[in-house]
């Protein structure tokens, strides 16, 4: 009886701890990938590549706690961004940039949220129309060109690790602030676990997902103003994939999709530099862009499996 | 009598008052613009074959989110079925039926194996079907070397989708629909878990099987989606990280409006009702010349009016009956 109650202990350590083990030996598979030769221009490659998803993650995970599901957030970060990109054309200014980025991801989020608190509406269906309407207005923010453009001397500036790291940091400290240490992440958990025990105890669903939103929002605007730093010329497929990366980095991390009580605010960060450490190995092995994306597949299918063990209902999950 | 005839009236308004209205809408403003709505034979082919792209993609969506089964994967089973057909019909010189079955043959495999896959790893559907897409994705890219088919050249195959073949496969597609879903077990045994998932598989439902058999079903409908795609445009090109998601996008409003109508007469009918809707959008901004991004914009802004509208029925209809009775709130009659 004792060895059956420490062996599902274990079992329940190891799914607990599948995702950090696999970001830890995809660590050590990256390593002797690189012959053991890692240098600083490698480090940087990779966080530039995780600050962004990671930060959009990292606020969404408020979104995903609660069982909602948001489909529009790569368009968002890409309105964002071009907005952003419009007002320091405009102005010349990065502050005015920053907080036009803020501002139009924080008003995109609040007005999905609202939409669905005050028409009673499903948030998921919501974020598929907003999809719609945000890829709309990308295209009317290019009025017709190709691509936007923003002097690169104006951003340039920005473009140096230790600010990108900054902004995640802080950002990261803050959302884990919010999500650990108020009740906003208790009561979006409990939302995610059981709605209606949640609502009964007097949480407001649509209050809730109004927060959720806004923090996201925060996230999105940081995403885009990232962007734009990182490369100043925007486009149709500006941000494009951000929407489905940081579905499968919070997945990824070990973050179950449903959210509820097992959602965790590291998920997001662990996720993220999991999947950009497995697209930087898979061509050092000399995988075409197909055979990569099928080991990338199987490795998200494997990797969520692991992590969902000992999960498993009579039913099939929905 | 009377009572049995205002039903019939109203299941027939409930039933075909959305696509008329819709048709009557546009050509009203396509007349006052001087055009017509169906000027050309071209017209109507763009017309049908609209119909037919977004009906079959939305019985495929249907099949498995009316389950609570979100599935990602059913733009990337479209391009793969007609990906791979057409590239051994190419291969071997066969005919074009023969590479439209081979599609829908190779279509439901895809969905058997996306259903297998489900059923086995027990995961929850949208983590399931965001690995096979990138995995159908990839293969696409994978068999064709990543140049995708082209088609243009081999008129004969082009064929598959001229005004007729396309009726013909809105018809028995909506017969088959509707016979496998109101006339069979399996059709049972999905509404059965539609509404109460644990009470059905107490009662001995053998969920994994239907859900298999809905995987495999929407395969094969992916697969006419896939052909008509190929056949029309007459070019395959690859589609990696997510891009072939965008497909199923176009069939979330039929969906909705297939639901609202299926409490007039059926799902399945309402559904095709809802993708005629859908086509007659369409034609009707080709028509008027609207942008690509005011189409985007008046379809999403069309859906979310719908879907208010379905969310908040009860309200609307309680403050129309109290509009007509002349009661406001607080006060007693």
């Amino acid at each position: 009886m004792k060895w059956k109650h420490i062996c599902r202990k274990l079992q329940e350590n190891i799914v607990q701890l599948a995702p950090v083990l696999g970001l830890l030996i995809l660590s050590i598979i990256y390593y002797f990938a690189m012959d053991g030769q890692i240098s600083l221009y490698n480090l940087k490659v990779i966080l530039n590549q995780v600050v962004i998803v990671a930060i959009v993650a990292t606020g969404a995970t408020f979104i995903y706690s609660m069982g909602a599901f948001d489909i529009s957030l790569g368009a968002a970060t890409a309105v964002s961004a071009m907005c952003g990109a419009v007002a320091v054309n405009r102005t010349g200014s990065i502050a005015v940039m920053l907080l036009t980025c803020l501002g139009v991801g924080i008003v995109i989020g609040l007005f999905n949220s609202t939409l669905a608190a005050l028409f009673h509406l499903p948030v998921f269906v919501t974020t598929i129309a907003m999809l719609s309407i945000l890829g709309a207005l990308t295209e009317v923010i290019l009025n017709g060109q190709s691509q936007l453009e923003v002097a690169s001397e104006l951003v340039s500036g920005f473009d140096n690790i230790i600010v990108k790291l900054l902004i995640l940091i802080v950002f990261g400290v803050l959302c884990y602030s919010v999500f650990e240490l108020t009740p906003v992440g208790r009561m979006n958990k409990f939302l995610g676990s059981n709605p209606v025990s949640a609502k009964q105890t007097g949480i407001s669903s649509g209050k809730m997902s109004i927060i959720a939103f806004f923090i996201a929002g925060i996230g999105v605007g940081l995403g885009a103003f990232l962007t734009i730093v990182r490369a100043p010329v925007l486009g149709k497929t500006t941000a494009s994939s951000i929407g489905m990366d940081v579905l499968i980095a919070i997945v990824f991390g070990g973050m179950p999709i449903s959210g509820g009580a097992r959602s965790k605010i590291t998920a997001a960060m662990v996720g993220s530099i999991s999947i950009v450490l497995l697209n930087q190995i898979l061509p050092v092995f000399g995988f075409s862009s197909g055979i990569s994306q099928i080991v990338k597949a199987v490795m998200f299918l494997l990797v969520v499996f692991c992590a969902g063990l000992g999960f498993r209902d009579k039913t099939l999950p929905r | 009598m009377k009572k049995q005839g205002k039903q019939f009236g109203k299941r027939i308004v409930g039933t075909f008052g959305i696509p008329v209205f819709t048709l009557l809408l546009f050509m009203l403003i396509c007349n006052l613009r001087g055009i017509a709505l169906f000027n050309t034979a071209g017209h109507m082919l763009t017309f049908i074959r609209s119909t037919v792209v977004i009906g079959f993609t939305s019985w495929a969506l249907s099949l498995n989110l009316t389950s609570g089964r979100f599935d990602f994967s059913i733009g990337a089973i479209a391009l793969l079925s007609s990906v791979i057909a057409a590239r051994v019909t190419l291969i071997y010189d066969l005919p074009a039926f023969a590479m439209f079955l081979l599609s829908v043959i190779i279509g439901a495999v895809l969905g058997l194996i996306s259903g297998l896959l489900y059923v086995l790893l027990k995961l929850p559907p949208i983590i399931t079907s965001l690995g096979v897409t990138l995995i159908y994705e990839a293969m696409t890219f994978v068999v064709t070397k990543g140049e995708g088919v082209l088609l243009s050249t081999s008129l004969h195959l082009l064929k598959i989708s001229s005004t007729r073949n396309l009726i013909i496969m809105a018809l028995t597609g909506l017969i088959i629909m509707i016979f496998i879903c109101n006339e069979t077990v399996f059709g049972y045994e999905m509404r059965a878990l539609q509404t109460g998932q644990l009470i059905a598989v107490n009662t001995g439902i053998r969920e994994h099987i239907n859900a298999v058999i809905c995987y495999t079903l929407s395969g094969a409908l992916m697969g006419v989606v896939g052909v008509v795609n190929l056949t029309t445009k007459g070019t395959a090109s690859v589609a990696l990280n997510f891009s072939s998601i965008s497909t199923m996008f176009v069939a979330f409003l039929p969906m909705f409006v297939g639901g609202f109508i299926g409490r007039y007469s059926e799902e399945r009918l309402g559904i095709l009702l809802g993708a005629i809707t859908s086509a007659l959008i369409t034609l009707g901004f080709v028509r008027l010349e609207v942008s690509n991004q005011m189409q985007s914009l008046i379809n999403a802004l069309i859906l979310l009016l719908f879907l208010i509208f379905l969310n908040n029925e009860g309200k609307l209809k309680m403050i129309w009956a109290k509009s007509k009775t002349g009661i406001r709130d607080g006060e007693t009659k």
